[in-house]
């Protein structure tokens, strides 16, 4: 999955005789008309409606306005979902930095013999539900939960502790959910890094704490850039671990968007939401784009 | 002895159909492939080789060399120009029609099949029985020398061994003309000499007209009965082995086909050029006048040390110079000698060196008139 | 010495896997609870909740629901997103970068975005709640990763074993049906795996376009854990859990899941 994330180069088709255009035409055309019934035309329509003008109760009219941003912009609510979102985000991406490079660095090291089934083991969880996930970690945090009954068995507190149905839990959550993510980005991103340059380094004096500094860590930097990337833009567009254990009490843009476009049926205000997501996402990526091109 | 008998055979079989005036085999004319506007990777090339020869096309990479044999294949439109194999024009058949043998640099077998498989491949292409396959398939292994290697993969092989089943796969369907594609590139050193004498005894053994493509001049000058030296897409020359070394056609074949010193020298007269504040007797091929190139080979120059003056011969040139650098390679020492300006560099081989020279040492260089090619610049 | 790891990291490691593999492993022994709510440890074990699970219509008709669905994507993301990736690798045309970008551009859209977009234009192509809709919503998730891997898979094809095939007396199609096909193997087992279990799991983008009588396995838990703390759950989970390990134990055995989708 490596391969997914990072680019492919295409460059490299081979000169070959005529290329009949209908032969073309036809292997592009189930491909193009998925494309373009399930994202672009739904992109092009989420726009436009982000713009439209609903009266009470999620009924849309023919109007276009501004008024779904303006009301936005003025809440005060909103600035809380922003910053809510925006700082669970940066908290998460770090924590899960610090968790998923250990692995990405073992899984470099390790022999070949183990290397294939560790991999294996760090990116199975992403093949199994998100729902499942959060569910284990619900029976894990929870008020009876594995950590509650074995601090309260053996004396160490009396009451539960709350872990869940707050922001700590769906904390807990996220970053779990989202170290295979940065796991296989670091890993794609440890190609660079080769033994001969670490004991080049040590030939040179350098003790291990300034190898990983001025060796190892720079020439990984790549990686970290793409998982960081990976990881902010998932945990603000999460949905599910913040539902299901924020319990509803923990209020973010993507929860706000549910709840707005199938409780609420307001879809306009759902779709300026969306809009400013999609925003924060292009700052994300230019601010990456930036980062990278320092490392080349 | 065996190979003579074959090689009778096979004129003994065709006396009248191969004409006398025309023994043309395989018949490039005006083959051209050009790539956008104006890019000429192979420009107008002219080239015909006689039945049962081996032609190496040499060059240095981007020459055209690799585009010429894939424009033979068919894997490539020819922009201009037309193919000829035994008097058909193929240049229009498609690929898979052509019956040429291919063998690939890096082989190309077929990473899915065993390697009974991939040499039955081509049989099976043209409806070959199951039982006649077989047989011809343990013949064809036997060929090159790997017999019972039927059952395995390719990836199970060494790189020799797979290359000699690439050569099987591609004779084994009786091909009219075999094309060799820098066969032996990925071959190291050893096993690229037994692999030149076997593809060439191969060759001659079925009396199979081939085309070699390659970068290595050891390679054409040693395998091959023509050598066609191309440069930016066009033929720089062709000639037998002998040919293209002794007689170099202009200054890049001289300077790509074995090692020469190439000095510039200005041209004194018909038969004489001034290097330097010498002048030297040569063959000056028509020009007389101007600024020129002049190649000798290293090992043609003869080293003498300076107080044996008694063997200056008027026969040959001769200069003073003075040894720079000693180079030990094993069977012959380099000498590179300064002669005041240009530096020679020469060789003497170690068996018969009677005086070996020392760093800084004086010494007389002769070589004879006809061993420096001059050539215009 | 260098590339050698000291005990501590080891340990790290292992605590980090353990963290990663925790919620998990913990639904395992909570399925063979026998309490009425989540308690750890059980007070009292069986296998009542199994047979909950298999009584309950709900998550019975979802797993029928899901697997048609999910086969249906299948078949469909590979017969879309093969031919896709096969021209843009093989032929130079006008545009193949464009066509590249917007077909994986869905990878990079927020699930919960497109899941909205979506659900705004089959609301009015009246495709909420259909098989039809759930499908091409799947397909728009599924289709990216197919041609990503199947890009990967024609450029890992060995240089010239076609055109060696080609030479040997192979026609066009010959050549596609003896070597091509079989070359790309690993390729589309991988696709198909991996679509299979995208649209098995999908539950975002669902959420948004099922309808009352048309619902996917995972929505249909997600609803049972927003509003049910009892642990079937966990014996739903635990099935799902060894099913999905099953598949990509018989793909490590045969392919090597690492060579197919990791590099």
């Amino acid at each position: 999955m490596a391969a997914i994330i990072s680019p492919i180069a295409i460059a490299d088709a081979p000169t070959r005789r005529k290329t009949f255009p209908f032969l073309l035409i036809a292997l592009l055309l189930p491909m193009a008309v998925i494309n373009f019934i399930a994202f672009i035309l739904p992109v092009i329509r989420l726009g436009m409606i982000s713009f439209i003008e609903s009266r009470s109760g999620g009924v849309l009219t023919n109007n276009y306005t501004l008024e779904n941003y303006a009301n936005f912009f003025t809440d005060s609510f909103s600035f809380e979902l922003v910053a809510n979102s925006l700082l669970l985000g940066f908290g998460v991406t770090l924590i899960t930095l610090c968790c998923a490079y250990p692995i990405a660095l073992f899984l470099h090291r390790v022999s070949p013999k183990w290397r294939n089934m560790l991999f294996v083991i760090t990116v199975s969880p992403l093949l199994v539900s998100s729902v499942v996930r959060t569910y284990g970690w619900m029976v894990i945090l929870g008020d009876q939960g594995v950590v509650n009954g074995i601090l309260m068995s053996s004396g160490v507190i009396d009451s539960p502790l709350r872990l869940t149905n707050n922001t700590l839990g769906v904390f807990i959550g996220m970053v779990e959910v989202l170290i295979p993510y940065m796991a296989l980005s670091l890993i794609a991103g440890f190609g660079r890094l080769e033994n001969v340059y670490e004991e080049a380094a040590a030939s040179l004096g350098a003790n291990s704490w300034t190898r990983f500094r001025r060796v190892i860590l720079p020439l990984t930097a790549p990686g970290i850039a793409l998982g960081c990337l990976l990881c902010f833009v998932l945990s603000i567009s999460s949905f599910i671990t913040p539902k299901l254990l924020g319990g509803g009490r923990v209020f973010l843009l993507a929860t706000e968007i549910y709840d707005q476009a199938v409780i609420q049926l307001e879809w306009p205000t759902a779709a300026a939401i969306s809009v400013i997501v999609l925003i924060i996402f292009g700052l994300a990526l230019a601010v990456y784009s930036r980062v990278v091109k320092r490392f080349d | 002895m065996h190979t003579q008998e074959l090689r009778h055979d096979a004129q003994d079989d065709e006396p009248v159909a191969a004409s006398a005036d025309d023994p043309t085999f395989l018949k490039l004319k005006g083959v051209t492939k050009r790539y956008g506007v104006d890019y000429m990777a192979v420009d107008d090339l002219d080239i015909d080789v006689p039945k049962g020869k081996l032609l190496g096309l040499l060059g240095p990479s981007g020459c055209g060399k690799s585009t010429t044999l894939r424009m033979i294949a068919g894997l490539l439109d020819i922009t201009k120009g037309n193919i000829s194999v035994d008097g058909d024009d193929i240049s229009h058949e498609p690929p898979h029609k052509r019956d040429i043998g291919l063998v690939f640099q890096n082989y190309a077998l077929f990473p899915h099949m065993t390697v009974a498989q991939n040499v039955a491949f081509g049989l099976e292409m043209r409806g070959v029985s199951r039982r006649e396959a077989r047989h011809r398939v343990e013949e064809a292994l036997e060929m090159v020398r790997l017999p019972g290697f039927g059952d395995r993969k390719p990836k199970e092989m060494s790189g020799g061994q797979q290359q000699r089943v690439a050569l099987a796969r591609a004779l084994v369907i009786r091909p009219r003309l075999l094309l060799l594609d820098e066969p032996l590139s990925n071959l190291d050193a050893k096993l690229r000499d037994d692999m030149r004498i076997e593809i060439r005894e191969i060759q001659q053994r079925l009396q199979i007209t081939t085309v070699f493509v390659t970068h290595d001049q050891v390679e054409a000058l040693t395998m091959c009965d023509l050598v066609g030296v191309m440069h930016r897409g066009k033929l720089a020359q062709l000639g037998t082995p002998e040919d293209i070394y002794e007689r170099p056609a202009d200054l890049f074949v001289a300077d790509f086909v074995g090692r020469t010193n190439v000095l510039d020298c200005e041209i004194e007269a018909l038969d004489r050029v001034r290097i330097g504040a010498s002048v030297y007797p040569c063959n000056t091929r028509n020009l007389t006048s101007g600024k020129a190139k002049a190649a000798i080979r290293p090992h043609r120059i003869s080293l003498t040390p300076s107080r044996d003056r008694s063997l200056i011969s008027i026969a040959t040139n001769s200069t003073h110079g003075r040894v720079v650098r000693v180079t030990y390679i094993g069977d012959v020492v380099q000498y590179d000698v300064d002669i005041g300006g240009n530096v020679l560099t020469t060789e003497v081989h170690t068996a018969s060196a009677g005086h070996s020279f020392q760093n800084g040492e004086k010494l007389l260089c002769e070589w004879k008139p006809q061993d420096m090619q001059v050539f215009g610049s | 010495m260098i590339g050698q790891m000291s005990i501590p990291f080891r340990l790290l490691v292992a605590c980090i896997y353990l963290f990663l593999l925790a919620p998990i492993l913990i639904v395992l022994p909570l399925s063979f609870s026998n309490d009425s709510y989540i308690t750890f440890p059980p007070e009292s074990w069986g296998f009542r909740w199994y047979g909950a699970m298999f009584s309950h219509s709900g998550f019975i008709n979802a797993l029928g629901i899901s697997l048609t669905i999910a086969v249906t994507v299948t078949v469909l993301s590979l017969a879309a997103g093969v031919p896709a990736a096969f021209a843009i690798r093989r032929r130079r045309f006008f545009g193949r970068e464009l066509v590249l970008n917007l077909f994986t551009a869905p990878l990079l859209l927020p699930s919960i975005v497109l899941g909205l977009a979506i659900l705004l234009v089959f609301v009015q192509a009246r495709l909420l709640g259909t098989y039809t809709g759930l499908i091409i919503a799947h397909l728009i998730i599924t289709t990216p990763y197919v041609i990503r891997i199947m890009l990967t898979a024609f450029s890992t094809l060995p240089p010239s074993v076609e055109d060696a095939a080609t030479m040997l007396g192979a026609a066009p199609f010959t050549v596609v049906r003896r070597i091509t096909l079989p070359m790309m193997m690993p390729g589309f087992i991988a696709s198909a795996a991996l679509s299979f279990l995208l649209s098995f799991d999908e539950v975002v983008i669902s959420l948004f376009i099922t309808g009352p009588r048309l619902r996917t396995l995972p929505v249909e838990i997600f609803d049972y854990v927003e509003s049910q703390t009892d642990p079937m759950t966990a014996a739903v989970s635990v099935v799902l859990v060894a099913a999905t390990l099953l598949i990509i134990f018989v793909i490590e055995r045969t392919l090597g899941l690492s060579r197919t989708i990791g590099k």
